[in-house]
């Protein structure tokens, strides 16, 4: 019979785990960063050491689909002992749907006082003041850098070590590496293909070309705040940013398939010497490390109009903590790991050129420093990312209005629509613009009306802030 | 046949050569990419022989890529399911076909009706479903959703299939003292074997192929992946692995071809017989 | 239906205890699909239907009714009416495609003196087997600008002078998806078209031939009609296939660039599934676009099936 031996089989799987189980506390972890999938594995291969009673699964996930899985186990009931968050279901909304519990009571004392005090962040690891999540890093994380082929440039005639820093020198270099390569090497590559992906791009470069201008962030997908005005998306700079590809791609400068291939493809062809320069995030980086010891190449911020740093905004807290879903008896366990992590994890993230920690302490160690990219890596972070202000730090009901506000997306995605324009060859986005930001502003009005509604005392004056400064930290 | 036939043939075959040779010509390039390593493959994608015959990417993805693992998850899921809806839609197929019945035809037109209704948008209701039965993250479960979404569609055919039977067969086996379920199995399954392998090649490929509906279901137990799922793990935001991705691919496809090979003849004949009806 | 009425009323009784009891065992028959496809599609199918009229994020409570709110909404977007257009011109590509290829392919297939008959059917068959989201990745390189197998085979050829920007551009993106998809779907409408084929009464073409009818008469006159139920079938299979093609575009082109290969399907998993531009996922509105899409679907499918009885019952 064909169908008893897999029945058996299972039969025999069924018991053997609950044996284990009735010996050992078995955990679950949804992890959704693969940048981090290797040294938290490593991590916790120690942590199982020290401890035998507990076992940790970590169960990865492709980017794309985390969402889908992320909110079939909600509506399921399935959640893992530990997941990552993700914003499209922010920690305050997992908090008020009951589906998270604090951590706050299950750390040992003085725990939180090792880190950076912006890491417990309202509305973000922390609600009501009591701790929800677990960072994996810190917040202020690096976003899109610019990566050289050495190798390419020299061929090109160009110095290895003057990568260009404006838009013009920019377009001048990669038109003159796209004459020299003869159609088989272009001037940039980066893969254009991914909504979010697309925004940063648009967006970030945006924020040079312009004095006073929207910052995106990371906690504010498909928006770009200008805090003196409030405005949910200020358009300065983008048609500017538009313009500037639509330059490259006039002069071939830009790899033929950018449009149609994926960022880990645009790395691999680039990195294959395809391309003198490539777009792409500051996790990338631990990967050429690791993946192509022998590749001579940099790292520098994107190209900016007149020279300017280009920014990335941030807030507090973590865009990637994890937390422990309400009905999981396992949280003193998942705590243990939390804290055993925050120890033996955490310096790992230096050392393998992932990101910075949230413990000041670690940041500091030279000794942890294992690369030079990585050093400058950190340098291009503190010159670029800066923290925003936080309409949720004036006045603690504006977490209704933030929570609010990601519900509501506009019916045109930016960055699918910047992919649009960019290959139909319709460079004047004005009118997409337009529209984008009147869409941004009634989103703005609508989530503050209902979050009054709610009964939250807030107001829109709350989300101005007259003298801010797009360079400066606001903390 | 004779050499002379051959000759005959010889302007037919050479235009089914030449479309066939592009036709697969994408799985040639598969196959020459599966050998080669991935610096090779996107600096030189268009060399169809690779410098050497490595087969370290076969390996990666049996071993590395926990395939034997996702293999069997496969074989079992595919296996079992494939059983399941054969039986279901021949007991469904001739109860229709030979017994008139009150809800007989209300049950046929929806049953025709949901061919032509795209599935649900959402796995959802699936999976609370699932969740009650409480075999998320289970083998069975994964069967069981598997097999219940199956098309009606091979009901229906059986039917027509079991339609085209003379009736005078099972009259003469129940004359004989045979029941109506001894007539069945005895009788009229035997004559039913190209619908059988018409359904056998059909939801083995569906099923073997099936990707959101493993994945969702086993999310909290990655070790009972199946090999269309666990083939992503090659594809990710981090070093797209893509000549480990072409051996996978290929792996994959031999028992579904090898099935198709076998159950050829069957499959022609059954399709053919439901189309006569 | 065959029926033996007898006048005698003991056998009309004794017909009666036996249709009863047949009655009991093919409930028992129908019951087990019965459940699994209650469970596993029409419940899924009656569920769509009631999220579409709520908004909901696909957890949570189901608490916020809003009617027909979504169907407006859904009107009123214009990205939805180019995903509704998109899905049928992609539709009416590959089943022109596929359908006479498959045809001509069946054809040449047919002949049961053809040596390696089974060799080629083998080989038009292996697309049809191969995972669509494979498909798609590796179609991704072969359509390529920059050294695409694509462009290269056809420079080698001279039939272009500068590579085809494929997937860079809309049209083209949705002719190359038209391609990948008629390639890959073709060997399963060829088995098709051959078990009809090979469904044709032999008589008539020996009849034929006696006639001194020539091959292209014989099959203007015998064998395309006596097809056309085959290719409502193989119609309908295709149709119903195009409109619900995922993995493949999903993988090739993720619906791009911009939005000009962005089919229903893929609409309603924007809005389901994925947290686009950070927002929450919107089930409920996803759901009205599967819903309404579902029920045109339907309606043209059910339109084709009552044309083509007129047209048999014409014909006769």
């Amino acid at each position: 019979m064909p169908r008893a031996r897999p029945t058996l089989l299972l039969l025999a799987l069924l018991s053997l785990t609950w044996h284990a189980l009735a010996q050992t506390t078995q955990l679950t972890m949804w992890v959704r960063t693969p940048e981090t999938v290797e040294l938290l594995g490593q991590s916790v291969e120690r942590f199982h050491e020290a401890n035998p009673d507990v076992r940790v699964r970590i169960v990865p996930f492709a980017a794309d689909a985390y969402p889908g899985a992320l909110q079939a186990a909600i509506s399921g009931g399935d959640l893992p002992d530990m997941f990552q968050v993700h914003n499209s279901v922010p920690v305050p909304r997992l908090v008020s749907l009951g589906l998270i519990q604090p951590l706050e009571p299950h750390f040992s004392e003085g725990f939180r006082d090792r880190f950076d005090p912006a890491t417990w962040w309202e509305g973000s690891t922390t609600v009501g003041g009591e701790i929800y999540a677990w960072p994996d890093r810190s917040f202020r994380r690096a976003s899109l850098f610019m990566y050289y082929n050495r190798h390419v440039m020299r061929e090109a005639g160009l110095d290895p070590d003057d990568p260009p820093v404006t838009w013009d020198a920019f377009a001048e270099q990669a038109t003159q590496v796209t004459e020299a390569g003869r159609g088989r090497v272009y001037g940039l590559h980066l893969g254009f293909t991914s909504g979010w992906f697309n925004e940063r791009v648009i967006m970030q470069l945006a924020t040079t070309a312009a004095p006073a201008h929207g910052v995106p962030a990371e906690h504010l997908p498909g928006r770009m705040v200008n805090w003196t005005t409030g405005e949910l998306f200020d358009p300065a700079g983008i048609q500017e940013a538009v313009d500037f590809f639509a330059g490259l791609m006039e002069t071939e400068a830009v790899h033929p398939d950018f449009l149609n291939t994926g960022r880990s493809q645009a790395t691999a062809q680039w990195a294959a010497g395809q391309a003198a320069f490539l777009f792409d995030g500051s996790w990338r980086l631990q990967e050429l490390l690791r993946t192509e010891p022998d590749l001579d190449f940099g790292i520098t911020m994107l190209p900016s109009l007149r020279g300017g740093p280009v920014l990335w905004g941030v807030e507090g807290g973590s865009q990637n903590a994890f937390a422990v879903p309400e009905r999981s008896p396992n949280v003193e366990a998942a705590t243990r790991l939390f804290e055993w992590l925050s120890d033996d994890y955490y310096p790992l993230l230096i050392e393998g050129a992932v990101d910075l920690t949230p413990i000041p302490a670690l940041n500091a160690d030279d000794s942890l420093y294992t690369s030079e990219a990585f050093r400058e890596l950190v340098r291009l972070t503190e010159l670029g990312t800066v923290v925003l202000p936080s309409p949720v730090m004036e006045n603690a009901e504006q977490l209704e209005t933030i929570v609010r506000l990601a519900g509501k997306t506009g019916t045109r995605p930016f960055g699918e629509s910047m992919q649009g324009f960019l290959a139909e060859g319709r460079f004047d986005v004005s009118d997409f613009l337009a529209g984008y930001g009147t869409q941004q502003r009634e989103f703005l009005a609508e989530a503050l009306e209902e979050a009054q509604a709610e009964g939250a005392a807030v107001s829109e004056g709350e989300w101005i802030f007259p003298d801010w400064e797009p360079t400066r930290n606001h903390y | 046949m004779t050499p002379r036939g051959l000759l005959r043939q010889l302007p037919l075959q050479a235009i089914l050569a030449i479309t066939a040779l592009i036709w697969v010509f994408p799985f040639i390039w598969m196959v020459s990419s599966s050998f080669k390593t991935n610096r090779e493959f996107l600096s030189a994608g268009l060399d169809l022989i690779p410098q050497q015959l490595r087969t370290e990417n076969y390996v990666r993805a049996w071993e590395v890529a926990n395939f034997s693992q996702y293999f069997q998850n496969s074989v079992i899921v595919t296996i079992t399911t494939v059983t399941i809806v054969v039986v279901i839609s021949a007991l469904t197929g001739y109860a229709l076909a030979r017994v008139e019945f009150p809800g007989k035809r209300p049950l046929i037109v929806v049953y025709a009706a949901t061919l032509f209704i795209p599935k649900g948008y959402t796995i959802i209701p699936v999976y609370q479903l699932i969740r009650e039965l409480g075999l998320l993250n289970t083998l069975p479960g994964l069967i069981l959703a598997e097999a219940g979404a199956a098309p009606v569609l091979f009901a229906l055919l059986f039917m027509a299939h079991f339609s085209g039977i003379p009736q005078e067969l099972d009259e003469a086996a129940e004359l004989d003292g045979a029941s109506f379920g001894q007539t069945f199995v005895h009788v009229m399954l035997p004559l039913a074997k190209p619908m059988i392998a018409t359904t056998i090649v059909l939801q083995f490929m569906w099923t073997w192929n099936s990707f959101f509906t493993p994945l969702v279901l086993t999310l909290n137990n990655p070790d009972l992946r199946t090999l269309t799922v666990g083939m992503y793990a090659f594809v990710g935001e981090y070093n797209t692995d893509w000549t480990g991705l072409t051996a996978a691919a290929l792996i994959s496809i031999v028992p579904v071809l090898v099935l198709f090979l076998a159950l050829q003849r069957f499959f022609i004949a059954g399709l053919t017989g439901s189309v006569k009806s | 239906m065959t029926s033996h009425a007898t006048g005698a009323p003991a056998t009309a009784r004794r017909r009666d205890a036996r249709n009863r009891g047949r009655r009991r065992w093919a409930y028992a028959f129908v019951l087990p699909q019965l459940v699994l496809v209650a469970a596993f599609t029409l419940y899924p199918i009656v569920m769509t239907h009631v999220y579409s009229l709520y908004e909901w994020p696909g957890f949570g409570p189901l608490d916020r009714f809003v009617g027909l709110r979504n169907f407006a909404r859904l009107i009123g977007d214009e990205l939805f009416w180019n995903a509704f257009q998109k899905s049928f011109v992609f539709m009416a590509g590959t089943v022109a495609l596929q359908l006479p290829l498959a045809l001509f392919i069946a054809i040449l297939l047919n002949s049961e003196r053809l040596y390696g008959r089974n060799v080629y059917r083998t080989l038009f068959f292996i697309p049809v087997v191969t995972t669509s989201a494979v498909i798609g990745i590796v179609m991704r390189s072969i359509f390529a600008s920059h050294d695409g197998l694509v462009n290269n085979g056809l420079l080698l050829l001279g039939l272009i002078d500068r590579p085809i920007r494929w997937l860079s551009q809309g049209d083209t993106a949705m002719l190359a998806l038209v391609l990948v998809a008629s390639w890959k779907w073709l060997g399963i409408k060829m088995i098709m078209w051959l078990a009809g084929l090979q469904s044709l009464p032999v008589e008539l073409y020996d009849a034929a031939k006696v006639d001194g009818a020539n091959y292209w008469q014989t099959f203007r006159h015998i064998t395309v009609p006596l097809l056309v139920p085959v290719g409502v079938v193989v119609l309908l299979f295709s149709m119903v296939d195009a409109l619900t093609a995922f993995d493949l575009i999903f993988t090739m082109t993720e619906g791009g660039p911009g939005f000009a290969t962005e089919f229903m399907e893929l609409y309603i998993y924007r809005y389901a599934f994925t947290s686009f531009a950070g927002g929450l996922p919107q089930l409920g509105y996803a759901s009205a676009a599967g819903v309404f899409f579902g029920i045109t679907v339907f309606l043209i499918s059910l339109a084709l099936s009552l044309l083509a009885r007129r047209v048999s019952r014409l014909r006769r």
